[in-house]
């Protein structure tokens, strides 16, 4: 096809997407009522929701360890948690700002990148967790404690407890490579998607390939 | 003049461009009244910050767009990308369609698979917009509104060549 023909198909194709419909004038008088169907009050409400059960773990965390600030290794257990727990409130926290000030009036590809940032926040909570692979050990020391008030540390077989702490100096590594790989870049592996998809659904995988379709578009 | 007319003036004169928006993006009467309504709401919304730097077209145009593939993307009417625009003027038996019509009717789906991206690269590129008004609307560089372009045009042409 020549270029020529290509340009006066998309002229004849200009026309036909060019139309009007009668302007409904009373609609202005209403807009203000009008609820948005894209609203992100969906995405606000489990910020929200997310945001009170950080705190209430947080306030619980904070109580176990003035509870047991007698014994180093829980008070160390519970501040590593309330410091990932911490995270997570800062990060919920910076979400609620963002959807405050989400403004359709921004550049497209701007405002299309910070939907996705929004709708792709359970990646945020998987990279955490996978940053705090090494100290499961606080998990297991917190948990005895908390159901059979027992402090594991002290009580517990030493050759387990030396044996988990290898694991913990193992995981690290492990740990630091998860957290690289949990990005919309490497949402075409398998075990990332499976994992985005098992923690998020189908449309959060799907937002991410947005987003590299975005950078793409970006790129020259 | 009060924000309830000067909002309407704006909107009344630049109309046009929220209905080809949506009849770009949507593929039946329905979700094109409500993407419409949709793109009425936001600008309504953002009105109270419309930069005056800007063109009141690149404004409108930023939010039709913003709002159109978002609303896209939210109904994921993808299975819906290789339908083309309802037109009973093009309903006609296959003998009566001429080589021009069979032409744009190809077009019409070729552009309805692009991405959402594209497409809008398209219609502002159908529009004339100046590259930099494009790439202002857009948010990518002058120089890559041109490359994409071509390259949209180059696989529009491969893809007729393909059908022959």
């Amino acid at each position: 096809m020549k270029e020529q023909e290509l340009n006066d198909l998309l002229s004849a194709f200009n026309k036909k997407i060019t139309s009007t419909s009668d302007f409904n004038k009373k609609l202005f008088g209403e807009l203000q009522m009008q609820k948005s169907a894209l609203a992100l009050d969906n995405l606000r409400f489990w910020r929200i929701i997310e945001l009170i059960f950080a705190v209430v773990v947080q306030l619980f965390l904070g109580s176990f360890l003035y509870a047991n600030r007698e014994s180093l290794s829980l008070t160390i257990s519970a501040a590593i948690l309330m410091f990932f727990v911490i995270l997570e409130i800062i990060n919920n926290v910076r979400q609620l700002v963002l959807i405050s000030q989400f403004d359709y009036a921004k550049k497209v590809t701007e405002n299309q990148a910070a939907l996705v940032a929004l709708q792709t926040h359970i990646i945020g909570f998987l990279r955490l967790m996978a940053l705090q692979l090494p100290f499961f050990l606080a998990y297991i020391l917190i948990g005895f404690k908390v159901f059979f008030n027992v402090d594991i540390w002290t009580e517990g077989n030493k050759n387990w407890l030396l044996a988990n702490l290898i694991l913990s100096v193992l995981f690290i590594p492990v740990s630091i490579w998860t957290y690289r790989q949990i990005s919309a870049r490497n949402i075409d592996k398998r075990w990332v998607a499976v994992l985005i998809e098992s923690a998020g659904g189908k449309k959060v995988s799907e937002a991410m390939k947005f987003l590299n379709e975005i950078k793409n578009f970006k790129s020259e | 003049m009060n924000k309830d007319n000067s909002f309407e003036q704006i909107i009344s004169q630049h109309q046009g461009i929220l209905w080809k928006v949506a009849n770009l993006y949507c593929q039946n009467e329905e979700d094109r009244k409500d993407v419409v309504q949709e793109m009425q709401i936001q600008l309504w919304h953002s009105f109270d910050k419309y930069d005056s730097n800007f063109k009141h077209s690149t404004w409108i145009y930023r939010i039709a767009l913003n709002v159109a593939i978002s609303f896209y993307r939210k109904n994921s009417v993808k299975e819906n990308r290789t339908t083309t625009l309802e037109n009973e003027e093009i309903a006609v038996s296959p003998a009566e369609i001429s080589e021009t019509e069979n032409h744009l009717s190809l077009l019409e789906k070729f552009i309805s698979e692009l991405k959402e991206l594209d497409k809008a690269l398209m219609l502002l590129y159908l529009e004339e917009k100046s590259h930099s008004e494009i790439a202002e609307i857009l948010g990518i560089s002058t120089s890559n509104v041109a490359t994409k372009i071509n390259r949209i045009k180059e696989n529009l042409k491969r893809r007729f060549a393909e059908e022959k």
